[in-house]
């Protein structure tokens, strides 16, 4: 064997099982400090494709709507030459803007620029993916300049709209917030969404598996009841996942989740779109594969069709001015909706399987099948689970677009302290095997997948060759066999191991999870007592602390220019109501209008015409310059309309047109 | 070969942690669990540094009791005990009743 595997992974599993260790669990100054502080806590069901954010007060949760009134919010950021837009408005503007629009960033976070689902969904982006040190980062240009932003930054903008929206309803600052990621995320993508808050303003303060938000939401009102078993089937935007719980008197507990981290709604609407593709190119001899605006307008439509397909056994696909002005005008039955989509329906069985087999329960057992996500609207996929547990109706009693976000409020309400949450607890499991890499490559498990966490276990460990000064920890998730073919979390060195004869040092490693999925994995050396020990947080894939503060700070200056970008917006509607009202006074046959002189009419109809030459000739006025403007407006109209007010009423001097907005 | 119950579990009685039993079903035990863990999770209890060890530990208790080869172990155990126990009473009477005799 090489000289070099002194430092490769060189340890030997000791026959005998661990020796346990008391280790106090730890429980840091700071977070006892902070932990009366954490002020309202929202949760936020941070989606692929939507995002929704509720809050518990007094016992209710609510689900909160955002600016335009909508309860769920498009997880999408565009960048235009002007601003930064969140949300509805970025969705809208989408085919008109298609390579700075982004989506999917949940697709992207904690994942590697060579994944092959990456590599595949970068096909169907119309923005444009890099690869910076093995990370992907989204190119888009933003105010004439090209920038590259992570996918935990584009996550970050929706967590800030989120956040924004709850700060609006709530009348004060929010600070913390549990985030909901699917059963199935690894801790990559854990520690990435939790960055992703960091850089958002807001402390993660636990990560919640979206089904076990959901059966919160699904459970709320059976505590007190018997034993429940249910099976929370959540199939959204982009993931899904599985998961069987156990709930009584307000306990809930996760016996076993499974999913696929890619694969929902999105899909269906790729398989459609390529179809349609295909149909238009047979129709037209015209290949859109590259046209991104038309593919835009094409991913809208097919959206809106498959939604309608739910409730309709046919809809009609009409776009007009589809590329180069010609018209797109295809139907689409539920039938072939169901066709092109047949194996990706069937597929959503294997991990219900997978959490009946896990938990030892058989599917007779099962008390309620829980719907999640907007695509569990299909009917297909209804009639499939529906088949599957023998004819049982899936439960239809919660909002499958609200659930998530509920159960999250619930969980920031115990976390908060919450009076009316005190018979709610919730207990979870690790959703993949934890262990180290041992020699040969093995992966040799210490936490079995599906263990309640907080917890933690220990095993001795020894060396591979005589006089080893030094071992390695490799830590490990994953079900496979061999290390190469699991994730790696971190690795560390214990070093100064006395030379002894291989096999004879005592090595104990130790895994600790605690409550909020966060490992630490320490490694002793029994003779020496020296240890050794890492945090799991900050590994490839994952941003370092200065990363994040950069990022922190970009954020805070976007928020800046978002503030100006509204200001402008607000002293544009100022001034255009003045200029209306002016205008409507003048033109006024009776009331003011009557009792202006013509030539008073004439100075304020060539003022409003002038003003509103100045706005279409000035669309890139500041705040400032449309301040200036009005006031230069103000100055001419406003004499004359006091004027009329003193004569009438005696010198009602307040001046007009120019309120604070109602 | 492993043996079925590792240190940590050989010194915790499941029994008396949950509160349980020897003849309790396994719904009553997971119950107990339940009942127990709303008391001792550390979400539950923020200012309590052992929280997290106390659920531990009751997690443990959980698991041995309802895997069913931990869970006749840890009977044969007891009953093992139970068995030394009245044996040693037995005895000690015997003696005692010698002395008394004498």
């Amino acid at each position: 064997m090489a000289r070099s595997s002194w430092s490769r992974l060189t340890l030997l599993a000791f026959a005998l099982l661990a020796i346990f260790c008391f280790l106090p669990i730890g429980v840091n100054a700071d977070e006892a400090k902070d932990e009366n502080n954490y002020g309202t806590v929202i949760g936020i069901d941070l989606g692929t494709t939507y995002s929704c954010v509720a809050v518990q007060r007094g016992g209710k949760v609510e689900i909160i709507a955002n600016d335009q009134g909508n309860r769920i919010t498009p997880s999408w950021v565009a960048f235009t030459k002007d601003e930064r837009l969140v949300g509805d408005a970025a969705k809208n503007q989408a085919p008109q803007n298609p390579e700075n629009t982004v989506f999917d960033a949940k697709r992207m976070v904690g994942r590697q620029f060579a994944e092959s689902d990456m590599q595949k969904d970068m096909k169907h982006w119309p923005f444009k993916v890099v690869n910076k040190g093995g990370k992907p980062m989204i190119k888009v240009k933003h105010r004439d300049d090209f920038k590259e932003f992570t996918p935990e930054e584009i996550s970050a903008m929706i967590l800030s709209k989120m956040k924004e929206t709850a700060e609006a309803y709530l009348g004060h600052k929010v600070t913390h917030a549990v985030v909901t990621v699917p059963a199935y995320f690894n801790d990559a993508q854990r520690q990435a969404t939790k960055d992703a808050g960091v850089i958002a303003g807001l402390t993660v303060l636990r990560i919640v598996n979206e089904p076990t938000a959901a059966a919160i939401a699904y459970g709320l009102d059976r505590s007190g009841k018997d034993e429940t078993k249910i099976i929370v089937y959540d199939l959204g935007g982009g993931t899904f996942d599985v998961s069987l719980l156990s709930i009584e008197e307000g306990v809930f507990e996760v016996l076993a989740t499974a999913g696929d981290t890619h694969l929902g709604g999105e899909d269906f609407d790729q398989r459609v779109m390529s179809y349609l593709i295909k149909q238009y190119k047979t129709k037209t001899g015209t290949d859109v594969t590259s046209n991104k605006k038309a593919l835009g307008k094409l991913k809208r439509e097919v959206e809106k069709a498959k939604r309608t397909l739910s409730s309709q056994m046919s809809t009609r696909i009409e776009i007009e001015a589809f590329e180069n002005g010609n018209d797109m005008s295809e139907t689409l039955t539920r039938a072939k909706f169901e066709e092109l989509n047949m194996d990706l329906f069937r597929k959503t069985m294997k991990p219900v399987e997978q959490v009946l087999k896990d938990a030892g329960v058989k599917k007779e057992e099962i008390d309620d099948i829980v719907l999640v996500g907007g695509s569990t609207r299909i009917p297909k996929v209804q009639q499939l689970l529906k088949e599957y547990f023998g004819g049982k109706e899936p439960s239809k009693g919660i909002n499958p677009d609200e659930a998530v976000a509920y159960g999250a409020a619930v969980q920031g309400g115990v976390l908060s302290g919450e009076e009316s949450s005190s018979d709610i607890l919730l207990i979870d499991v690790c959703p993949l095997t934890l262990g180290i890499e041992t020699t040969g490559g093995v992966m040799t498990k210490l936490i079995p997948r599906n263990t309640v966490i907080p917890t933690k276990k220990s095993q001795i460990f020894s060396t591979a060759v005589d006089n080893q000064p030094t071992v390695q920890i490799q830590v490990y998730e994953g079900e496979r066999a061999m290390t190469k073919d699991n994730n790696m979390l971190g690795k560390f060195d214990l070093t100064n191991i006395p030379p002894a004869p291989r096999g004879q040092p005592q090595i104990e490693v130790t895994f600790e999870i605690d409550a909020n999925g966060i490992m630490k994995v320490s490694a002793a050396d029994k003779a020496t007592g020296k240890t050794e020990s890492i945090v799991i947080t900050n590994e490839k894939g994952r941003l370092n602390q200065d990363e994040i503060e950069r990022m922190v700070r970009e954020a805070e200056e976007y928020a800046d220019e978002d503030a100006e970008a509204r200001k402008k917006i607000e002293a544009l509607n100022v001034f255009q109501n003045q200029i209306y009202a002016s205008e409507s006074s003048a033109n006024d046959q009776e009331g003011l209008g009557a009792k202006l002189s013509s030539s008073d009419k004439k100075t304020i109809q060539t003022a409003v015409k002038e003003a509103k030459e100045w706005l279409e000739s000035n669309p890139d006025a500041t705040a400032e310059d449309l301040e200036e403007r009005q006031a230069e407006f103000s100055s001419t109209v406003q004499p004359i309309i006091s004027s009329v007010y003193e004569g009438a009423a005696g010198g009602d001097q307040e001046s007009y047109g120019s309120h604070d907005e109602l | 070969m492993a043996p079925i119950l590792n240190e940590e579990e050989t010194a915790i009685d499941p029994y008396a942690l949950l509160g349980v039993k020897v003849e309790a079903t396994e719904g009553e035990i997971k119950s107990a669990y339940r009942k127990l863990s709303l008391k001792c999770h550390p979400d539950r209890n923020p200012d309590n540094p052992n929280a997290a060890q106390q659920f531990h530990t009751l997690s443990l208790a959980l698991g041995m009791l309802t895997d069913p080869s931990k869970r006749s172990y840890v009977n044969n155990k007891l009953e093992e005990d139970r068995r030394k126990k009245e044996k040693y009473a037995v005895m000690e009477k015997k003696k005692r009743g010698l002395v008394d005799a004498l």
